[in-house]
């Protein structure tokens, strides 16, 4: 019996630079509308981009399901679709019965309530009844092995106590269905085997688990299936094994096309040194075209069309969040030339230093988001929300217990 | 309803997180009536003396029931900006964030009604039982005026962050042309009557005060203007299901623009 069913389901955002945010914008736009030079000013057709297109697959009762993909392939629409966080542009998406996942262990952890109090919490956001909670504390509780703290307020955890809460919570709530992110990257090993067994133990009673990764060994041993995700379409679906190996080919195979048609020179970057969570910041980069190729803009056919775009990396170096909107080139390039792009950045959803890094991709079939020379590394720092009030991410607050 | 559980313990928790950290704790319920009243009356009665007999108790129905409004907007509006890490990981019905900080408001509200009632005592008010059975619908008038208002104002500020900025401001003019620390005879103009008629907290303050206070010249309690709070009731249910219809129709979108 299905009990996750994708049918022929396409996914478009329509990234944010086209439209008005604040009723400052909608003023500023009226205006320049009409000014002589409104051509230079308009608003260009709003960019869109394609996460998923037509994408079909089931995932039957009992079955685990790997997917993979370089990143921004669409992994993560695909699981947010699932949750429900978004919904599709076309198609269906079906889920038979609960749906618990992965995503982001804790995410509805209020840093000023005890252990305890969030355990109800968390699980009224489940859609649990006090009673079924009241039933599941003590398993909770034991699997967290937080014992002695939980009756502390959570913002005193180590993120370590954090992860183990949030994964007791959601998966000791029985659900018909599981979605798992990288999330198991962290905590200690030990926790790790357990988190297997545990999902493991859940499939065999009979849930579907859908697992993203990026680690082809933990698909191969644990999957029974995998899904090989490219450019927003399914590219293969078989054996774990068969699908990681293909991947493993197709990112080999891209690194040795690329390069030419990538070798790009960051002429100049200019960002601010400090940014606001919610608020977006100007850029301005200059790139020169040292391949053979002309890039292809905006008035492109529609494939192959350059973009710029930029991911944030923690202070190690470590990919912290991929892919900002895409800023497509506003006309071709020829080999030799340069052009400048001003567009805007949004910081990343947490408090903190980061590394910015640029880098340029194509769009359309065939191409697989690959990536260029990666731009200069250039520290910011994130501050807090403007009037921010408590929520679930305030990392710094925490220390190791 | 699944989901009736998540409400009450959204409700709970922003109870609790408002007094957790506080030294009075929840009689900050309290103290904060008691202490704006204690301003309003030496304002008025000292230093701007007015004729309105009883001024604690007029001021402090008014500053009560105008609190529960405002603190729901306030609270209501950035119930889903404030919890957009929830909302952009977790699916659950959106509509219990504005909803629950709605809730934590009145029950803040009624939390605070003891000392209304001690004020009562205090100035020998007589009140009648029967008039009491008018209370619930005041109130249920009210709740659903705010709820729809924050609603509506939760699901555009999540596409228009000046929303919030904007309502700062309209709150402020709200409140002085409500009748809370003045009273309804007061407004002589005709504008200020045409005003008065359009506001629909202006006919639930004067109501609450009505039942549990009486007139300004210190007339004991007496019936509200049913047909005015008839027709209050109709507005704040209308724009209770506005804000409702509203609110679920662009709540599919807030995965996307947060």
């Amino acid at each position: 019996m299905s009990i996750i069913c994708f049918e022929n389901v396409s996914k478009r955002f329509v990234l944010h630079r086209a439209r008005t945010r604040s009723i400052q914008d909608l003023f500023v736009h009226r205006f320049s509308r009409r000014q002589a030079d409104r051509a230079a000013l308009a608003p260009s057709a709003p960019e869109e981009f394609w996460a998923l297109r037509d994408v079909s697959f089931e995932l039957t009762a009992g079955e685990m399901v790997g997917i993979i993909g370089p990143n921004g392939a669409g992994k993560s629409t695909t699981l947010k679709l699932l949750a429900r966080i978004i919904e599709p542009t076309s198609g269906k998406v079906q889920v038979k019965g609960r749906l618990n996942a992965l995503i982001e262990l804790g995410a509805g952890f209020h840093e000023e309530l005890t252990g305890r109090e969030n355990i109800f919490l968390s699980g009224a956001l489940l859609g649990l009844s006090r009673q079924d909670i009241r039933r599941k504390l003590d398993e909770i509780v034991a699997f967290s092995e937080l014992e002695k703290f939980i009756d502390m307020p959570v913002k005193h955890y180590s993120s370590g106590m954090h992860m183990r809460l949030g994964f007791a919570i959601a998966t000791v709530i029985e659900a018909e269905a599981l979605l798992v992110d990288e999330v198991l990257a962290v905590g200690d090993a030990n926790f790790q085997r357990k988190c297997f067994e545990r999902i493991a133990e859940i499939r065999d009673n009979g849930a579907a688990i859908l697992f993203v990764s990026h680690q082809m060994a933990d698909i191969e041993r644990h999957c029974d299936r995998a899904l090989l995700i490219m450019d927003g379409r399914v590219i293969a679906d078989g054996a774990p094994m068969e699908a990681a190996q293909q991947y493993r080919e197709l990112t080999k195979r891209q690194r040795a096309d690329a390069p030419d048609f990538y070798n790009v020179e960051y002429v100049e970057f200019q960002v601010p040194e400090q940014m606001r969570i919610g608020e977006r910041a100007p850029y301005r980069v200059t790139i020169r075209n040292h391949s053979h190729q002309e890039w292809i803009g905006e008035q492109g056919s529609g494939t192959r069309m350059v973009s710029v775009s930029y991911h944030w990396l923690d202070r190690y170096g470590n990919m912290h969040q991929f892919m900002g909107p895409r800023k497509i080139l506003p006309r071709n390039v020829a080999p030799g030339e340069s052009i400048t792009i001003e567009n805007f950045i949004l910081p990343p959803q947490q408090p903190g230093n980061f590394l910015l890094e640029l880098d340029l991709a194509a769009e359309g079939a065939g191409w697989f988001g690959a990536h260029g020379k990666p731009g200069p590394q250039i520290a910011v720092s994130v501050l807090p929300e403007r009037g921010a009030r408590h929520n679930g991410d305030m990392q710094e607050k925490r220390m190791e217990a | 309803m699944r989901y009736r559980e998540l409400l009450r313990n959204l409700t709970l928790r922003d109870l609790k997180v408002r007094y957790r950290n506080s030294l009075l704790g929840f009689l900050w319920a309290w103290g904060n009536p008691i202490l704006m009243t204690a301003v309003f009356t030496v304002v008025f009665q000292v230093v701007a003396p007015n004729t309105i007999q009883n001024y604690p108790l007029f001021i402090m129905i008014g500053w009560l029931a105008w609190s529960f409004t405002v603190g729901s907007i306030n609270d209501g509006i950035n119930s889903i900006v404030h919890n957009s890490a929830l909302v952009k990981k977790v699916w659950f019905p959106r509509i219990t964030l504005p909803a629950s900080a709605v809730l934590a408001n009145a029950a803040n509200f009624l939390l605070a009604l003891p000392m209304v009632v001690v004020l009562i005592l205090y100035y020998r008010i007589d009140i009648q039982a029967g008039l009491l059975l008018y209370f619930p619908i005041i109130f249920l008038a009210q709740l659903a005026l705010v709820m729809g208002l924050a609603f509506l104002l939760a699901a555009l500020n999540v596409f228009y962050r000046d929303t919030s900025v904007v309502m700062g401001v309209l709150l402020t003019a709200w409140f002085f042309l409500t009748p809370v620390f003045y009273s309804v005879p007061q407004l002589t103009g005709e504008n200020g009557r045409i005003l008065y008629y359009l506001n629909p907290m202006a006919s639930i303050i004067e109501a609450y005060r009505n039942i549990l206070y009486g007139a300004t010249d210190g007339a004991p309690p007496g019936s509200p203007d049913l047909a005015f709070l008839g027709r209050t009731l109709v507005t704040a249910f209308v724009i209770l299901i506005l804000g409702f219809a509203f609110f679920i129709h662009a709540s599919r979108r807030f995965g996307e623009e947060l």
